[in-house]
Parts: C-alpha cells; structure tokens; sequence
C-alpha cells in the first residue's frame, strides 16, 4: 500500500492522465444522469406526489389519463371497495394559456384538494379549498416565469380566468407547468377549450385511490375493478407513472447510455493498469525475488485504483455542479444526491473490476526472471 | 551448521531430445560466515544455479537446504516468504524502485517482508551510513550514480538482516574501478554481520575480494578456478 502510494505521488503527470479521463466520463454521467432525472421528474411530478396509491382508469384508456374517460358517480362505488381509505377525481387539459408576461404552455389538473390525486400541500400561499371555483395552485415553474400568487391565467378557448392563490413544489405534468385547480373547473374550461367533449355531464378521466394501511394495494385494485363491472382499469401509482408518455423510453435511453458509459470507464482503467503492469514488468518480477507475494503487488493496484476512481470522482462531482450552474434554467436537470451516491459506487466498483484484469498478470510475472541477463 | 547445502541439484530445461542440461549433479557446501565466488562464463548454468538457490526455481532433481530448511520442499507462497527474511538479492543491473528514494528502497522491506518497521528503519540508517550514501538517502535511483545505485541495493540485500547474500554479476555494469570498490564494499558488510553470501561472476579479478571460488562450465561445477571458466 505504501509502495502503491508512493508510485502514484512520484508519477503524478502519469496517475493525473488517468484521473483526468475518468474525471470527464464520471462527468458525462453526472450529467446525463442529472438530464435523466431532470426530465423523470419534471414528467411525472404530478402522478409521484399525488399521494395516491393507485389510480383507475377506464379500460379503453390504456393507462394514460387524456385517453380515459369516467362517470364522477364512480368515485362513490370505489369507495365502498373494501381496502379503499379515499378516493378522488382527476381530470388532465394540456394547452396554452394568456398570463401576466403573455402566452405560456401549461397543464391543467382538476382534482379534489384534501383527496389523493395533487398536491396535499401548498408550498408557499394555499391550495384551492374544495368546490372553490376558478382559483389554482400553480406548480414552482411558474416562478420562473413571472407568475405571482394573485395573478390570473386564462386557459386558450376558456372566457374566465383562474386566479392563482398558491404554489406547489415537484408537481409538474409532462414538463409543462401546471395548474392544479378543482373538478368542477377544469370540466367548464374543458368543455369551452374542447367543444368536441360537451355533454359528458359529470365525467372525469381518472381516480386516484389511497389504500388503508396494512391493505394490499394489488388486491385492492382487483377489487375495485371488479366493483366497477369490468370497465376500469386499476393500476399502482409507479406504474401510471411509467404509463406516462414517453417515460419509461427516455429511462431506457439514459440508462442505456450511462450502462455503457460505465462499460467504457471499466475497459478505459482495465487498459492503463494493463499497460503499466507490462511496463513495469521486471520490476515486478524484482520486488517477487526480493519477497513481494502476489497478493501484495495486487492489493497496491487495487489500492491505486480506489484512489483514482475517489479523486475522480470529487474533481467529476465538481465539474458537473459547475457545468450545472452555467446551465440555463429552462434545461431540465435534477442532482440527486441518491444518483450521486450510485454513481460513486459505480465507479468504484467499476475501478476495481478494472485494475482486476491485472491480477492474473501480476500472479503469472515470474520472479526467476529477474536475475540473469537484464 | 553450513549456511547452505546444495545436495546433487540438476536442472535440465524443455525434454526429449530438445533438452539441455544446464546444471549436472551440483553438490556443495556454503560454510557460515562464507563469502564465496562463483566463477563462470555466460551460458555456464551460474545463473540456473544461483536461481536455485534463491528458491526461485525448482530443481528437476536434488535439493537446497539454507540453515536447516529445505527450500525445494516449500510451496510457491512459503518460498516468498522465505526468501523476504532469509536471502538478500543484489541483481546485475541494481533494479531498485525507480520511484522510491534510496532510503525508501531500504525502507519498504518491512512491508515486503512484513517486518518491525522501527527495527528495519534503524538497519536502514545504520547501512546508508556504513555504504556512504547517508547525504543520499532522500534522493531517488536516477539522481544516483551507478555507483551509489549498486550500494542502495546492497542495503535493500542487507536491510532484512538475511542469512544467506546472493549476488548476481554485481560489476556488470559499473567500470573496473567502481566495480572493484563495490565488491570491496560488498565484501567488507557480509563479513563484519556475519553473513554468508555466493557472488556469481565471471570477472576473475573479483576473486580476490572472496574466501573461497567454485568455478561452473557446461553446467558443472568444480572447486577452485578452472581453466576455462572465464
């Protein structure tokens, strides 16, 4: 270990090499991990702190809740399913909408505040009180956008405007900015903004159901189905989750690359230990004559590779939050310390697996070789 | 007690009619305290032999026994082990850890050989200072002259306080001048510890410096210097 250490101080412009390769590929999986995440949470915020358990969707509406289509009288059936603690509506209208500074894409959620399916909580201001119509609690985005609690946002086709009288936090839809407002509000905007939906009386998209403790969520949503005739399909909250379009795709897509980000570092370590065990082969075989056992050369390459992928990663760590605050705003990215501390493992383990290669190298250099002609 | 006793050792590398013979029924003694020559040509089977002896090579028949182990009968992992505490390697072209300073060389036997290191320490500052390298200790190989490199790593041989010294053409590459100095050197530390050491060379003026000379040509061994062996 001593020695290992020793080599890496006297041969620094060699070990910074290295490091300085694995600092940019940990970097560009900070990144794109921090994309990914960026773009996971800003999809589905809305469906992730619902505080629902499971939602129900109509059976035609394969999991997606603009396909699914419900009558509002079906929120009392399920809640007479055992298993069932509450239940509320929800109903999703994606558009653009005439605020304060102009034009804005947004998402409109009705849901019943105080009910599983939004925001239980407002994160500055207050939330809807239910029934109350035309107020809404807008997720953080719209901060950035200028948007002040008591400034009003008219939904394009819609003649009344919702007046703002909260935020929330982590509650965006599909990356849009979201308003989260009562049932009965977002049904008379959608009516005007969609005339082709007129005359459902009293239909929602979806239900959002909180299951009692110590209730099984999967029997639970059987039971709900089978209450509901047949017509419904119920479903747990990570799933809708990943029902949302596009989601589990770009999770696919990211963890592909980061996967293969790894493999790269993996072979990038396996290579330098490889070409340095071959340069330093008679040295090697020096220090077995002289009573070095394999294991000891091996540990110093094993204790040369943590220290390699731990610098690298504090110096990636580093770069990637620098990189993060030259970002603008409007690009979605999310560091989570949960990631970080994957990554950190990651690489580590990738290292080491790496600097293994050279194990079967160092055991194999005979020591007999160092006398005799050099 | 003898030092090291080498009983009838043979070494014939490949097989069929490929074979070669490079050492033929070797067979002598290394008495305590001896300071030996091993006088031979290249390709004379020295280096097999000297390779034997350090327990880095099996014999394909007879055995080694140093002090009283026989070390042909060790494992692979034993004969490590062995050969960190009781033998002390100086090889031809001084190979010391190009990144370790002269001290540093001396210094890292106590993980190597898993020793005390305030005790390994101590025979290190002691031996730097007896090899007149004691204003070197903190520069690194390629700071040392050929020299100074050939006494750090007669101090690494020295620093696990072995019993047994085996050098490898110690002159190979210094000058006459500087050879002879470090074979002086050489001789002068083996002999004030009490050590028993073997010099392979096939430089006869080296001779002088040693108690006793085995000469080796075509794989077999003869006391004294024979004619042909340089």
């Amino acid at each position: 270990m001593k020695l290992a250490l020793a080599e890496m101080r006297r041969n620094r412009a060699r070990f910074g090499t290295i490091v300085a390769a694995l600092v940019l590929i940990i970097f560009l999986v900070l990144v794109l991990n921090a994309l990914a995440d960026g773009l996971y949470y800003g999809a589905t915020g809305a469906i992730r702190t619902s505080g629902a358990d499971l939602y129900v969707f109509s059976t035609d509406g394969r999991r997606q809740l603009p396909r699914s289509t419900l009558p509002a009288s079906d929120g009392a059936t399920i809640a007479t399913v055992p298993g069932v603690a509450s239940v509320g509506a929800v109903g999703t209208l994606q558009g653009t909408g005439q605020g304060p500074n102009g034009t804005l894409d947004l998402a409109l959620i009705g849901y019943e505040p105080g009910r599983p399916g939004g925001p239980a909580r407002a994160s500055s201001g207050r939330l809807p009180a239910p029934g109350e119509p035309f107020t809404a609690a807008a997720d953080g985005s719209f901060k950035d956008k200028g948007v002040k609690i008591g400034d009003r946002i008219t939904f394009s086709g819609s003649s009344r405007p919702i007046t703002i009288v909260g935020f929330t936090s982590d509650s965006r839809y599909e990356l849009q900015p979201t308003l989260w407002t009562t049932v009965d509000t977002w049904r008379t905007v959608r009516d005007e903004a969609r005339p082709e939906f007129r005359g459902q009386e009293g239909d929602v998209q979806a239900f959002a159901v909180k299951v009692r403790p110590g209730a099984s969520t999967a029997e639970t949503a059987k039971a709900i189905d089978g209450a509901l005739g047949g017509r419904t399909e119920t479903i747990d909250r990570a799933t809708t989750v990943l029902s949302l379009p596009g989601v589990k795709q770009q999770r696919s897509t990211f963890n592909q690359i980061v996967y293969t980000t790894f493999v790269v570092a993996g072979i990038v370590i396996a290579l330098f230990f490889a070409l340095i065990t071959l340069e330093k082969r008679t040295q090697l075989a020096i220090l077995k004559a002289i009573g070095a056992s394999s294991r000891y050369l091996a540990t110093g390459i094993l204790v040369q590779s943590v220290v390699i992928s731990a610098l690298s990663l504090v110096l990636g760590i580093l770069l990637s939050r620098l990189a993060a605050m030259a970002l603008p705003s409007s690009v979605p990215v999310t560091f989570r310390a949960a990631t970080a501390a994957t990554v950190v493992v990651a690489t580590l383990v990738t290292g080491a697996l790496g600097a293994a290669f050279s194990f079967r190298r160092v055991t194999r250099i005979d020591p007999a070789s160092a006398l005799g002609g050099a | 007690m003898p030092a090291l006793h080498v009983n009838n050792v043979s070494k014939t590398y490949g097989s069929g009619h490929t074979a070669v013979e490079a050492l033929k029924h070797a067979t002598f003694t290394l008495g305590d305290g001896e300071f030996m020559a091993m006088l031979g040509p290249s390709g004379s089977g020295k280096t097999t032999l000297l390779t034997i002896v350090g327990a880095l090579l099996e014999p394909t028949t007879g055995d080694v026994v140093i002090g009283d182990r026989d070390v042909t009968a060790l494992g692979k992992k034993e004969q490590t082990a062995f050969r960190a505490r009781t033998i002390g390697f100086v090889f031809q072209s001084f190979n010391l850890v190009p990144f370790l300073t002269a001290r540093e060389n001396l210094t890292i036997m106590a993980s190597i050989a898993k020793l005390n290191r305030s005790t390994v320490e101590k025979r290190a500052d002691l031996l730097l200072d007896e090899l007149g390298l004691a204003d070197r200790r903190a520069n690194l190989p390629e700071q040392l002259s050929g020299g100074e490199r050939q006494r750090v790593a007669i101090g690494r041989a020295l620093v696990t306080d072995p019993a047994l010294i085996l050098v490898d053409e110690p002159t190979a590459s210094l000058d006459t001048t500087l050879g002879t100095q470090v074979v002086q050197l050489l001789a002068d530390e083996i002999k004030r510890r009490g050590k028993s050491g073997i010099m392979v060379t096939h430089d006869t003026r080296m001779v002088g410096y040693t108690d006793r000379t085995l000469s080796i040509l075509d794989g077999v061994v003869t006391e004294g210097v024979a004619a042909g062996s340089h």
